[in-house]
């Protein structure tokens, strides 16, 4: 474990530096050497759930369809959607929306005139109307959407039932 | 300074708790049962076991088997799932995971109830706590809960109901510090439905004219505890706001494991019934061994069905073990022999129960100078039976003495995909 100390010198309140011990142990010669590797230096290594804001509120779904393509989700990804983000939507998220007794769909979000619009990224589909009166559910924010290029046959098992 | 009953700092106790907790699983992920009657099913798609508000408005009961309301549901559309508890305890895990950000003490009441320890909070915004607690719960989850809030817990179980009961609530009722708001929740709560009152109880109170919760407050307190123990007392005790019950923070380690499915179709043979005891057994090794315990005095139970006109069998045999197991094969074979004990011709038995009624720590089962321990290769069987079960879904591996097709086929024809634990099963969102 390393071990800190304080630099004594002239007291001055709330000003005092702490000079971590370096775990390999120092050789006193003319010049000291370049500090080795430590376990200090370690950063754990990268994970895919690190793009997780709240692990708690967050789903994986799945897509189907070329509606979205111009906003790079193409037919068969993966989202990431998140829910925390639900009452703060921001014009341009996209989001996955549904209405009682309809699919879920993805789309995404305008405000035009200060009015909601829920907008495809595809030339061949047109913009989903929002009933004025009963709005739509949001089910949540589209962080994230992963797309497979090369999918082992493991992988490819497991996204399709067995 | 004196101190006052004013000054000491009571205990605030929150009760949250899931609307329709399966249904409401479901509705997370599947918007086309959205405002519509949907029930799901347990006990082999054979018990009612959840309704949403539109399904109980049918007038479909909670509990009841559901060829009773067969009728009902065609006529009416009801949309029927099978239970999906993979989905359910995922869930389950995210709510009680948001809940502990508000508190770290937590009490795991059931599956989709938690108990609160409020007691640092300022007592003064006890309403505006709980509707974050409920906003923040409903947004990150989809779950929709209602909260109640008061000095005991029994008081907060019952400001819950209360708020679940009244929509102007909105689903969050605090009476905490209000001797006003509590009397009147106390009066519109009929006395059977307070937390630890049972119909026999409700019954006894009601034929001596205690009919709501403030009229149990107000009896006789020597009269309570000579009707109904120490318990009845401590109930009422609660809702005058003198707390008897602690949280429980601890995971309660499980008294009594049991497993007892009903069967989908009745079984008349004896060879049907060994089968089935067998599939009881296999369930409840798997139950000990993941529980990390070991069977010392199990139960095995016969039972015809209940809600039909024929003959009535119902019968049970005690046991206890040598050596404290939660091996399959061996609980198999003492709950077949039972079975094969207690087994009569021409009669259509429905379930088949296999308990554990005392326990033993799995890693220091009190041995027998006559038999062995556990042999570890037996052990080993076990746990591997029990991955490949986990990594390919249940009965994937199964014991020969279930027969060939396991007569115990757990029926769930209607169950929605594994929303959350399967990456075949994602909820699935349109972009076409």
């Amino acid at each position: 474990m390393a071990t800190h100390a304080r630099l004594i010198g002239p007291y001055e309140e709330h000003k005092h530096l702490i000079i971590p011990f370096l775990k390999s142990s120092v050789v006193c010669g003319s010049s000291p050497p370049a500090p080795g590797p430590s376990e200090l230096m370690m950063e754990d290594p990268l994970d895919i759930s690190d793009f997780v804001d709240h692990p708690k509120a967050s789903f994986f779904w799945k897509t189907y369809g070329d509606s979205m393509i111009g906003a790079g989700i193409f037919s068969g990804d993966i989202l990431l959607l998140d829910r925390f983000y639900i009452p703060f939507l921001v014009p341009g998220d996209v989001i996955v929306a549904a209405e009682a007794g309809r699919d879920p769909m993805v789309k995404r979000l305008v405000f035009e005139n200060k009015k909601p619009l829920l907008l495809p990224e595809n030339p061949k589909f047109k913009p989903v109307p929002i009933d004025p009166e009963e709005g739509i559910e949001v089910m949540g924010v589209v962080l994230w959407n992963f797309h497979m290029h090369r999918g082992s046959v493991a992988v490819r098992r497991k996204l399709k039932a067995v | 300074m004196i101190a006052t009953v004013e000054h000491i700092r009571k205990f605030i106790f929150a009760l949250v708790d899931c609307k329709n907790f399966y249904v409401s699983c479901e509705r997370a992920f599947n918007s086309r049962l959205w405002k519509k009657p949907v029930i799901v099913l347990g006990n082999n798609d054979g018990i009612i076991i959840a309704r949403s508000d539109e399904a109980k408005q049918l007038g479909i009961p909670m509990g009841f088997p559901v060829f009773l309301v067969r009728k009902i549901i065609k006529d009416n559309d009801v949309i029927v799932k099978s239970a999906n508890f993979p989905l359910y305890f995922n869930m389950r895990d995210r709510v009680r995971g948001i809940l502990s950000e508000f508190t770290p003490h937590l009490e795991k009441y059931s599956i989709d109830e938690c108990f609160l320890d409020l007691t640092a909070f300022p007592p003064d915004q006890l309403d505006s706590y709980g509707r974050q607690i409920k906003e923040m719960v409903e947004r990150c989850t989809g779950i929709p809960v209602q909260v109640g809030i008061a000095e005991t817990k029994c008081l907060a179980k019952l400001a819950n109901k209360v708020a679940k009961k009244k929509p102007e609530l909105k689903g969050v009722l605090s009476v905490y510090g209000n001797l006003r708001w509590r009397e009147r929740a106390l009066e519109v709560t009929d006395v059977g439905d307070l937390w630890g009152v049972g119909p026999a109880y409700a019954t006894m109170l009601k034929s001596n004219g205690i009919n709501n919760a403030l009229q149990f407050r107000d009896a006789p307190e020597h009269w309570v505890q000579k009707k109904m123990t120490i318990m009845g007392a401590r109930i009422q005790a609660e809702l005058k706001a003198i707390k008897c019950h602690s949280l429980s923070e601890l995971p309660e380690p499980k008294k009594m494991i049991g497993t007892a499915a009903g069967v989908g179709v009745l079984m008349e043979t004896l060879e049907e019934m060994l089968q089935e005891a067998a599939a009881r057994a296999e369930e409840e090794g798997w139950k000990l061994r993941k529980e990390n315990v070991c069977a010392k005095e199990m139960v095995v139970w016969v039972s015809t069905n209940p809600f039909s006109a024929d003959p009535k069998h119902n019968d049970a045999r005690e046991f206890t073990l040598p050596v404290a197991t939660n091996n399959t094969s061996v609980i198999a074979k003492l709950a077949q022999a039972c079975v094969k004990e207690m087994y009569k011709n021409g009669h259509r038995y429905k379930r088949v129960g296999v308990h554990a009624l005392t326990l033993e720590p799995a890693n220091c089962v009190q041995g027998d100078i006559f038999v062995d321990y556990e042999d570890p290769k037996k052990v080993t069987l076990m746990r591997v039976m029990d991955q490949l079960n986990q990594e390919r879904g249940t009965g994937t591996v199964r014991i020969a003495a279930t027969g060939p097709t396991g007569v115990s086929r757990t029926l769930f024809q209607n169950q929605s995909p594994h929303y959350t634990s399967r990456w075949s099963d994602l909820p699935i969102a349109r972009a076409c």
